[in-house]
């Protein structure tokens, strides 16, 4: 863990909000890419973001550095973002909720709806068709490989299970996207030519 | 030539990812050379590149990225707020001297004796929050009394009924901040173990238990919690925001004791009703044997008193 991060933990831990904003500042870009990743919309990927943060900063005092802060923040958001997508599935399933999500206060306060938030090359339809062909963890495994690189040993660590599980997901996953999207051959090509 | 090959396909996977060494890549390449089948497979994983990009696939901008910083630091600012308003009992004293200052009054409320205390009084002033500093806990069943030993010499030890509301507080803050598990574990089990049949707990209390059943990794102390829970929602009615926190442990905690005693829980106290029909229902397919044929003997009984209800 580097001098900063120490520092600044130490000082919130202590009970000084701006260091615990400063240190979530340093890495909440990429935690929310890996959300969007997960949870596949903008919407529910900045809850579950947010309330991973405010779940950080309860837990903040019994942070131990036995990890980096940023593997531990990454950890508490995708458990939140998949407990949440747990729950939508539980409530579903009792017919709870309502169908759709009604507006919150990511979008009464300005932040982006889907269409305003710019999805690479258009291909957003698509490739979620062949992200829901995943199960959460799968899906979590290759955002987490796929899009942003980490080591199979650091996903172990941020979803809490044994490396080869991790190896396991993530070859299942991308044996069910190349299948999914050799089935959408005719505009995977066009894509890719275009490319 | 075949474009199938017997080849390991998953260390394919592992090399495109740059997960081997550098040896066991050398013998990938060289195979991907030779091997129809292996260069097919690695082709297809490179175009699955073209479609799935190798980078995020959102793109916020520093707008966007703000809005949110600022939406997420109101929310935990308010939370610090509520905090620091919540320990301040004592006006001009930090935290730690604070809960010092309480921890003393209750140690000499209870050694002057009970009867100085106003009902009512000490339980409202005392946070839950407050930092535990327990060091052993005792409990007397027979009699029902507990004796909480404190780390600092200068609180010693104090001695009290289970059913006083002081002595609830004092083990509700062991079991939300105690931060040695086996005292949080001694505290659950002392409630757990306790009989609250002729008494209403304090709402602090069930309101600690919830929060422990949300946030506490240990299962053990889940699980007396529930326990302690059972002991409590005897004939009363479970309020909707702890029915729908047990629902959820019921489908999803991963420890089968604790969703065996949700499962009990839920039965013993709750009547039934369309959201606890489905949520057995759900349990019928959990994992564990036992917990699915509880499920379908409590759906069995409900048919039973539907049944007998529409014939009155």
């Amino acid at each position: 863990m580097n001098e900063r991060d120490f520092e600044l933990i130490q000082s919130a831990k202590a009970g000084d909000n701006r260091a615990f904003d400063e240190l979530i500042r340093l890495y909440d870009k990429r935690i929310l890419h890996i959300a969007y990743g997960i949870m596949g919309n903008m919407q529910d990927a900045y809850d579950a973001y947010q309330d991973g943060v405010i779940r950080a900063y309860r837990k903040l005092p019994s942070f131990r550095f036995e990890s980096s802060f940023s593997t531990w923040l990454t950890r508490i958001v995708i458990n939140q973002a998949l407990n949440m997508k747990k729950k939508r599935r539980l409530k579903q399933f009792l017919s709870f909720a309502q169908p759709e999500m009604l507006p919150s206060e990511a979008f009464e306060s300005g932040l982006p709806g889907p269409d305003e938030v710019y999805v690479n090359g258009e291909l957003s339809a698509e490739l979620e068709r062949g992200m829901q062909t995943l199960s959460d963890r799968e899906r979590t495994v290759f955002v987490l490989k796929h899009q942003h690189g980490y080591k199979l040993r650091e996903i172990a660590v941020m979803i809490d299970c044994a490396e080869g599980t991790v190896k396991n997901y993530l070859f299942r996953a991308t044996r069910k996207l190349r299948d999914e999207l050799a089935d959408s051959e005719p505009t995977y090509k066009t894509q890719a030519a275009a490319n | 030539m075949s474009k199938r090959c017997s080849h390991s396909q998953d260390d394919l996977i592992l090399h495109y990812y740059g997960e081997l060494e550098e040896s066991e890549s050398a013998v990938i390449e060289a195979r991907i050379v030779i091997c129809d089948g292996c260069k097919a497979a690695y082709d297809s994983l490179v175009q699955l590149e073209n479609t799935l990009p190798r980078t995020p696939s959102v793109s916020l901008s520093d707008e966007v990225l703000e809005s949110i910083r600022q939406s997420t630091g109101a929310r935990v600012r308010a939370l610090s707020e509520k905090k620091s308003s919540s320990y301040s009992l004592i006006p001009g004293f930090k935290r730690g001297p604070q809960w010092a200052m309480v921890a003393a009054s209750v140690a000499l409320a209870f050694m002057v004796g009970r009867s100085s205390i106003e009902p009512g009084v000490f339980s409202d002033a005392l946070p839950l929050e407050a930092p535990s500093r327990i060091s052993a806990i005792d409990y007397d069943a027979a009699q029902g009394m507990v004796q909480i030993q404190y780390e600092q010499s200068s609180m010693g030890q104090i001695n009290g009924g289970i059913h006083d509301n002081e002595i609830q507080t004092l083990l509700g803050s062991a079991i939300l901040d105690d931060e040695n598990p086996a005292g949080r574990l001694r505290a659950a089990q002392i409630l757990s173990a306790s009989s609250f049949l002729e008494i209403q707990p304090d709402q602090k209390l069930i309101d600690a238990f919830q929060a422990v059943l949300a946030s506490e990794r240990n299962p053990g102390i889940r699980l007396q919690i529930v326990k302690a829970l059972q002991a409590i929602f005897v004939r009363i009615p479970i309020s909707e925001e702890l029915k729908a926190q047990l629902f959820e442990l019921l489908i999803s905690d991963p420890n089968t004791a604790v969703r065996l005693e949700v499962l009990d829980l839920l039965t013993q106290s709750e009547r039934t009703s369309i959201e606890l029909k489905a949520i057995l229902e759900a349990a019928q397919s959990d994992m564990n044997p036992l917990i699915r044929r509880r499920a379908e003997e409590a759906l069995g009984g409900f048919q039973t008193a539907d049944l007998l209800e529409d014939i009155k």
